[in-house]
């Protein structure tokens, strides 16, 4: 017996250590799990994290919560293939976001693994933005920096209406909420691109079609379908729209914990020697 | 009288000559036997001359005593073993409480790491500037991974590039459409194979299969692939 116990008693030590040694030498750049049997496959992406949102205009005095759908199908022969994903979106009165999304997939790539689950938050109010992973309890502070948004010569000469480019603008339609049956106007567009015979290979010419309904009223992408052949159709879809959102929702949530990010830029000098305070407690 | 055969006065007679037949008849019936038998006379001869050299050694030895050298060795035995026994436990006990000790250091140590693994690599200002447009129609679709690319995709201004994404960062994902300024875009990092970025339509070098990549990729709000960056 007390040899039994001696021996697993160093046998333990001897694994610990070594777990500590592997565990020491850190895992691979980008937070994935480095390579092994289970990496992702063609058609798959392994998640490595949620680097913060991009673009999007400061609404102010247009304050909505709405529940978003995405669903993607492909069609193969004699198979479908669906997948859905769902989460909140809010704004604030003062322009502050707040938007919740499981990465089970990012267009026709499936996510390999479990999937991850965030928040981004944008509050104005105290000029931060937020990364929250809800999947670890866990969330990451950022000032939010200024920035213009002006647009680049090279945008203004693609807009559309270009050679493969048809787009039909409908600012008079309209779009009923799948939940509350409210009808919303909008602006139905509609644009229509072609791949031309042998861009991409393609024996024929390949027709991408995609309808997007936005409300001025709200300032806000309602629906958005996109079909394309080489993948499929893709729908997002805002359901439930209403209205004032809870302060609190565009604060993470006080039980997460704070873990300290690099900041911002290489190096992250911005933050460094300035670590943003912790959101409210309310 | 009782008459008793050899066989019963074999089985009684060290009884006899030791005083511990009580039965008076049986004792009568014993001498008696004797005193007609040879044999058995005898037999209670020798029985009492046992008996009575039995008694001498004993007398003899009730004076004898352990030597004292005996007791000191076999104490220092008992102290030794009783030695060697706590060395073992006390052994047995550290062990387990230094394997307890690592243990506890690497669940720290994990828990630490997980804590800090989320911003490993530097995060870059979300609030994004698009000064260049995800153009869609990619007319000439720069190949991943070359230096070229990132060259066609200089920021002019050197020291925003420095601190935020902008839409030039990323090459666009050939034939899905711009994402404007107003649209709110998030940026994922994923590790992905050359193929996948094949199936979007970029123009990627031959390779093993087996490679992944490490992009950021810019997602519109509706979920679909807009723009990936490769991280060198």
């Amino acid at each position: 017996m007390r040899k039994v116990m001696l021996g697993a008693g160093i046998g333990a030590m001897l694994l610990a250590g070594a777990a500590l040694v592997v565990n020491a030498q850190g895992p691979p750049p980008g937070g994935f799990g480095g390579r092994g049997p289970g990496g992702p496959m063609a058609g798959m992406f392994e998640f490595g994290g949620l680097m913060g949102g991009f673009g999007g205009r400061v609404v102010t005095g247009k304050p909505v919560t709405a529940t978003f759908t995405i669903t993607h199908t492909e069609t193969l022969p004699g198979n479908t293939i669906t997948n859905t994903t769902t989460g909140t979106f809010a704004r604030g009165a003062d322009g502050s976001t707040y938007r919740d999304v499981k990465f089970t997939a990012i267009g026709p790539w499936a996510a390999s693994g479990k999937a991850q689950e965030f928040i981004y938050i944008r509050n104005q109010s105290t000029g931060m933005q937020y990364i929250v992973n809800v999947t670890k309890g866990t969330y990451e502070a950022f000032a939010i920096h200024e920035h213009k948004t002006e647009e680049g010569p090279r945008n203004r000469a693609n807009r559309p209406n270009s050679n493969d480019e048809i787009v039909n603008d409908n600012p008079n339609g309209s779009y009923t909420d799948p939940v509350t049956k409210t009808v919303y106007p909008a602006d139905d567009r509609q644009v229509t691109r072609t791949i031309p015979v042998g861009a991409i290979g393609n024996q024929l010419a390949l027709t991408i079609t995609s309808e997007r309904w936005r409300s001025t009223a709200l300032d806000l992408l309602l629906e958005d379908t996109r079909t394309d052949p080489r993948f499929g159709t893709t729908t997002y879809q805002l359901s439930n729209i209403g209205q004032s959102p809870a302060s609190s929702l565009f604060t993470p949530d006080p039980s997460f914990m704070q873990v300290q990010g690099k900041g911002f830029g290489p190096g992250g000098h911005h933050e460094r020697g300035q670590q943003p305070p912790p959101p409210p407690q309310n | 009288m009782m008459e008793m055969t050899c066989r019963e006065f074999d089985e009684i007679v060290h009884a006899f000559v030791r005083m511990e037949l009580l039965d008076v008849n049986l004792r009568e019936a014993a001498l008696e036997h004797a005193a007609h038998c040879e044999l058995c006379s005898e037999r209670l001869a020798d029985a009492a001359a046992l008996l009575e050299a039995s008694d001498t050694m004993a007398r003899n030895w009730r004076n004898e005593e352990t030597p004292a050298h005996v007791e000191s060795g076999l104490l220092a035995s008992f102290r030794h073993h009783h030695r060697r026994a706590s060395w073992r436990r006390t052994l047995e006990w550290a062990t387990v409480g230094a394997a307890a000790a690592v243990l506890l250091i690497f669940l720290w140590t994990t828990g630490s790491r997980s804590r800090v693994q989320a911003p490993q690599v530097p995060r870059k200002d979300v609030s994004s500037q698009t000064e260049m447009p995800q153009d869609a129609k990619a007319t000439e679709a720069p190949k991943l991974g070359t230096p070229e690319l990132f060259a066609q995709a200089a920021v002019p201004d050197a020291a925003a590039a420095n601190e935020t994404y902008v839409a030039s960062d990323f090459v666009p994902v050939p034939y899905t459409g711009t994402i404007s300024a107003d649209d709110p875009g998030m940026i994922v990092r994923v590790q992905l194979t050359r193929s996948s970025l094949a199936q979007l339509g970029y123009p990627v070098a031959e390779a093993p299969d087996e490679d992944l990549i490490l992009a950021d990729v810019l997602v519109g709000e509706d979920g679909w692939p807009r723009g990936v960056k490769l991280i060198q």
